[in-house]
């Protein structure tokens, strides 16, 4: 019963090993020299200003899913586009292509009428939210 | 320093693994993206094809000091600018590398007179290991400095225990 799992434990123990080799050695080979000026974050040697946590603007969020939806689009509709051509049911093809542009523009269409294509948010669109 | 470093004793395994250790930290010198002034434009230029730095596995520089182990300070360096070098060189990992490029660098070239906000000289604001003078110098020059440079590291204890002279010290960590 024991033997049956015995190979996991290999597994883990060269898992083990294979990670902590190469911190111990760094820790014995490498030059280890600390000082104040050395531990600063990296700022093109300029004093670092305020916190790295700091709020970020959430409609940078809204903006990026909204990339999301061309940069989907463009990574399917290139390979669809380089293998139209000698694709035998084409028509087909077409029809597929046209379907899965129209989802994607939907997701568009839903953002617009939310109103988080506008940078300001309108006032109309705000109040339709509410209700 | 590190717990090995300068802490064996000085033999020939010792050092042969000394100079493994050097050949490879001399062919694989990475540079900081750094350019002050004019002598960047050469320093560039040794970079791109027709000169290739990288013949000498120093041809590509790295975007931060943490990552590389040389800084060429490539122009003149004024009072404000001082302070960044000093900064940079403080951020970079040991073991780390300065090479004076330029007249200016090298100390004060043409301001060496009337330049009222010129440092002479960056060695007064971090040790210097090689100086390429010129103004600016021949791309060729700095070639050479990176070659010397290469000799330079050849010649350095690793994990041997070396007996180093206060003056060398001095230069180094003063």
């Amino acid at each position: 019963m024991f033997l049956t799992y015995h190979a996991v434990l290999v597994f883990l123990i060269t898992g083990v090993v294979m990670v902590c080799t190469p911190l111990v050695l760094g820790a014995l080979f490498r030059p280890r020299n600390p000082y104040p000026e050395k531990s600063m974050p990296y700022e093109c040697a300029e004093d670092p200003v305020g916190d790295a946590q700091i709020r970020f603007d959430m409609r940078f969020y809204s903006a990026a899913l909204i990339f999301i939806i061309f940069d989907v689009e463009i990574a399917l509709m290139f390979p669809w586009a380089r293998v139209f051509q000698g694709f035998p049911d084409r028509g087909l093809a077409a029809i597929e292509g046209v379907i899965f542009v129209l989802i994607l523009g939907l997701g568009l269409l839903y953002v617009w009428a939310k109103g988080d294509v506008t940078w300001i948010k309108s006032f109309r669109s705000r109040r339709r939210v509410q209700d | 320093m590190g717990v090995l470093n300068n802490s064996l004793p000085d033999i020939a395994p010792v050092r042969g693994v000394d100079a493994a250790i050097n050949w490879g930290r001399g062919s694989s010198i990475w540079p900081m993206t750094f350019g002050i002034a004019c002598c960047a434009i050469e320093m560039m230029a040794v970079y791109a094809a027709t000169f290739d730095l990288d013949r000498f596995g120093a041809g590509v520089p790295r975007a931060t000091p943490r990552q590389s182990d040389l800084i060429i300070v490539p122009g003149t360096v004024n009072a404000k600018m001082a302070v960044r070098v000093k900064r940079l060189y403080d951020q970079m990992a040991e073991p780390r590398y300065v090479l004076a490029m330029g007249a200016c660098v090298c100390g004060g070239g043409p301001y060496v007179k009337w330049g009222y906000n010129t440092v002479k000289g960056v060695h007064k604001v971090i040790p210097v290991d090689i100086f390429v003078p010129g103004c600016p110098p021949r791309p060729e020059a700095l070639m050479d400095g990176i070659l010397k440079l290469k000799e330079k590291i050849s010649r350095e204890a690793v994990f041997a225990r070396r007996e180093r002279s206060a003056r060398e010290m001095d230069a180094r960590y003063g």
